[in-house]
């Protein structure tokens, strides 16, 4: 199966645009593709704000390297879209 | 026309900021023509001269400091002015700023209001 | 107007309470270009001045308002000012920051520094009107909490008056107790009983001199391009204006960096339903600014149901949603609300009084204190105990003569080993942040001038919420050049008088565009020189510290944070490997193996005459 079913997070204003606290999503293995994919569906520009540094991406807890390496999603996997914030 | 939207204030005091900074060249918002109230925990109010038709003012300045120019807005003369207050005594707001001895009458810097092009809420607006 | 100083106010004024007496004096230009302002200017005063080991409860202590070149300005969030002082709770160096309008009247009146000395007989209010000084006295105020003494000072002086007081708690010298100014605090390390050691109830003040600015033109240019940093930013132009310092809470808690029950983690009824979404929903009612300040991160709350329905705040803030919630085990977000405005009431600090709570909750359930000692229950999650206990220690009653001294000294009466589990750094109490899952973070908290501070570094932001991939939140690498790098510019941000939120927008060249236009001091058109007024007053407060008995034993964490990995989460597993990560930073410092600042560094410094 090329496919994970996976659990994306948002936060904060992303949360309000994006129009919810948390979706389960079946997309593509390759993190890369999985990415184009979640921006379609959620029409909302992830690949631009993670590239202008406006949000954080987080896989299963730890920050994913920028340029997005390589990496495969597996079934379970929970993925957060974190506003670059400062301290409260 | 200066407006002022209560429901989108926060309190900042950026308004009376900018204003005394065109108006005097330095910091110093008990100079501004426009002055919030706080009323803490609660937002207040900002309160300045409305420009309103009625202008019982022009009449109750003995010095003649106040007038009215072609289109009907308060022109203030500070240098005719002795500080009486009775302007502020019959606005009928009852709510015109001072700096403690002389009023202080919004001039709308001249059509560019400074303070709505500085407010960060757009709680004045023209 | 001062002519000679743009941007400051450019006056000293002394008053002594022993004497019933004032001073006014120029502040005096070497001041300003090796020491900028606020925390810098007290740092300083407090160096020389203060005599060595005195008791911070005597009349022998200090205390030091100061504000900062920025303060009063259009700068953003230009509300700030410090109070400095030895702190009686930690027995070392506090500075102790608030926002709100005090900061920016304090220098209207003509005043950059204002120094307190001596102890008054009798309670008093210092007022202050432009040049005009009075000692008042204050009886019937004494005993008032702070937000009738607002009241009441404004209703007999007037309605333009800005007021900082103490409330019961101050008064009766809780080691904890804040000082509560418009609405906001100077909320850490004990300056309220500074305040009550002297029997000083408040000072009131009111001005109307202007700041000059040196550059009228150049400051607007700056201003504009700040103004548009702050309103595009993800943070203080996105989530901070919509959710406060809340913004962050659900996604701190993602990376396993909210510490939950007194630190040892796990989960508790009702911990998923909490975040910012529900705050916003639940309790916000409007938006509210300091002075100056575009971002309005702070909130006005009021609770519509419940059992604690009609309460309000102007909060909360996240750091007491953390110590009054997830710290307690609590979810109910009333009992926050109630809790925090309590604070404000008795004049207590917010973080300390929560983390103290967490604390003895944990010592219940081990059954080092019991029900008859207390007076009630006081598990995990029972917000009647967390009201009850705030309660206490604002007056000073029962239990809370106690738990008010702090966790450090609390779990010495305690014993059993609860040392091990009380959450401070040199006698401060831990915010909202466990390093155990963000290792700069531990680095950060042991090696802040006035103990376990979420202020004076936050490598939280480097390590978990960034796309830097060097800033691994478990590893050490880089970790030391990082806090003394965020050390310094913190250090000078609280000097210039304006909000730490305003450097999430604004980076170190904006600041110097800002501050040079201003004050036409050219040492600081250079972000390099102002870093290093950064670093000489973090070494100045490092000398005082190592004079007041500091030493590199008292770098370090609570012994659950080195010893009790953590059960679950992105943290799992882990505990702070802090040797190394502080070897590294005394190396990076220019400090020797002992923490202490080489010769060496102090000459680069200028600050070889104060060793």
């Amino acid at each position: 199966m090329s496919k994970a079913r996976i659990k994306i997070k948002f936060f904060a204003v992303t949360a309000i645009e994006v129009g919810a606290k948390e979706k389960i999503l079946t997309v593509s293995k390759d993190l890369n593709e999985a990415l184009k994919e979640i921006e379609k569906i959620i029409n909302w520009p992830l690949k631009s704000n993670l590239e202008k540094n406006r949000i954080c991406l987080m896989l299963n807890g730890r920050a994913v390297k920028m340029p997005i390496e390589k990496r495969a999603l597996v079934d379970g996997d929970v993925m957060a879209l974190i506003p670059i914030m400062g301290g409260g | 026309m200066l407006k002022f939207k209560k429901d989108k204030c926060v309190g900042c005091s950026i308004c009376e900021i900018i204003c005394s900074m065109e108006h005097e060249g330095c910091v110093n918002t008990k100079k501004a023509r426009l002055r919030y109230r706080d009323n803490w925990p609660q937002i207040g109010r900002v309160d300045f001269c409305r420009n309103c038709a009625a202008k019982p003012c022009v009449k109750a300045c003995k010095e003649q400091a106040l007038s009215m120019d072609s289109e009907k807005n308060l022109q203030f003369n500070i240098d005719l002015c002795t500080g009486c207050l009775d302007c502020s005594e019959v606005c009928p707001f009852g709510t015109l700023p001072t700096d403690g001895k002389y009023p202080l009458f919004c001039d709308s810097c001249n059509g560019m209001y400074q303070c709505v092009n500085w407010c960060p809420t757009k709680a004045l607006v023209r | 107007m001062n002519d000679k100083l743009p941007g400051y106010a450019g006056k000293i004024l002394t008053i002594d309470l022993t004497e019933g007496s004032f001073n006014i004096e120029d502040l005096p230009q070497e001041l300003v270009e090796n020491y900028l302002g606020a925390k810098g200017f007290g740092a300083k005063i407090l160096h020389d001045e203060l005599p060595k080991n005195c008791d911070p409860l005597s009349p022998e202590n200090m205390l030091i308002f100061a504000t900062g070149p920025l303060t009063g300005t259009l700068t953003p969030a230009s509300g700030r000012s410090v109070i400095v002082t030895k702190s009686p709770l930690t027995g070392i160096w506090l500075d102790s920051n608030c926002g709100g309008s005090f900061g920016p009247e304090m220098k209207a009146a003509g005043f950059d520094i204002i120094k307190i000395k001596g102890k008054a007989e009798n309670p008093v209010v210092v007022l202050i009107n432009n040049s005009e000084i009075t000692i008042e006295a204050a009886e019937d105020l004494w005993g008032i909490d702070t937000l009738t003494t607002h009241e009441l000072l404004k209703k007999k002086h007037g309605e333009d008056y800005k007021v900082a007081c103490i409330g019961e708690a101050g008064e009766k010298q809780v080691l904890m107790a804040g000082v509560i100014a418009e609405g906001r605090a100077y909320g850490r390390g004990g300056a309220g009983a500074v305040f009550g050691s002297k029997n000083l109830k408040a000072v009131v003040v009111k001005g109307n001199n202007g700041i000059n600015i040196d550059n009228y033109q150049e400051f607007m240019i700056a201003n504009r391009e700040a103004k548009n940093e702050i309103a595009i930013s993800p943070d203080t132009g996105g989530s901070r204006p919509k959710f406060g310092t809340n913004s962050i809470y659900s996604f701190i808690r993602e990376a396993g960096v909210l510490p939950v029950k007194n630190f040892q983690g796990g989960t508790y009824s009702g911990a998923e339903e909490v975040d910012e979404h529900e705050l916003v929903k639940e309790l916000y009612e409007q938006d509210r600014s300091c002075f100056g300040c575009p971002i309005a991160c702070s909130k006005y709350s009021k609770v519509k149901k419940g059992k604690y329905v009609d309460k309000y705040v102007e909060g909360p803030e996240y750091e007491n949603v953390w110590a009054f919630g997830a710290h307690c085990g609590n979810s109910d977000m009333g009992a926050v609300v109630y809790a925090e405005y309590l604070c404000d009431y008795y004049g207590i600090d917010s973080i300390s009084a929560g983390n103290a709570i967490g604390f003895i909750m944990e010592c219940y359930e081990k059954g080092l204190v019991s029900k008859e000692q207390l007076g009630f229950e006081c598990s995990f999650g029972n917000d009647d105990a967390i009201i009850n206990l705030v309660h206490l220690m604002g007056k000073r009653e029962g239990f809370g003569e106690t738990l008010g001294e702090g966790v450090r000294r609390a779990a010495k009466v305690l014993g059993h080993d609860s040392e091990s589990f009380a959450m401070h750094v040199k006698g401060l109490e831990l915010p909202a942040y466990d390093p155990r899952a963000s290792f700069g973070m531990g680095l950060a908290y042991a090696t802040s001038d006035r103990g376990g501070c979420h202020l004076s570094a936050f490598p939280v932001k480097a390590e978990v919420l960034s796309n830097n991939h060097r800033m691994d939140p478990l590893s050490t690498e880089f970790k030391a050049e990082l806090v003394k790098n965020e050390q310094d510019w913190f250090t000078i941000v609280d000097s210039l008088g304006i909000c730490l939120f305003a450097i999430f927008a604004l980076g170190p060249n904006q600041i110097t565009d800002l501050l040079y236009s201003l004050t036409g001091q050219k040492i600081f058109s250079s972000t390099e020189e102002l870093m290093k007024i950064g670093e000489r007053v973090n070494n100045l407060t490092r000398l005082f510290n190592l004079s007041e008995g500091i030493t590199s034993k008292d770098d370090t964490l609570p012994a659950r944070l080195l010893k009790e990995r953590l059960s679950e989460g992105p943290g799992k597993g882990q505990i702070v490997p802090l040797e190394e990560m502080l070897q590294d930073y005394y190396l990076v410092r220019g400090w020797t193996k002992d923490g202490k600042p080489t010769s060496k560094k102090l000459n680069q410094l200028g600050l070889s005459d104060n060793v």
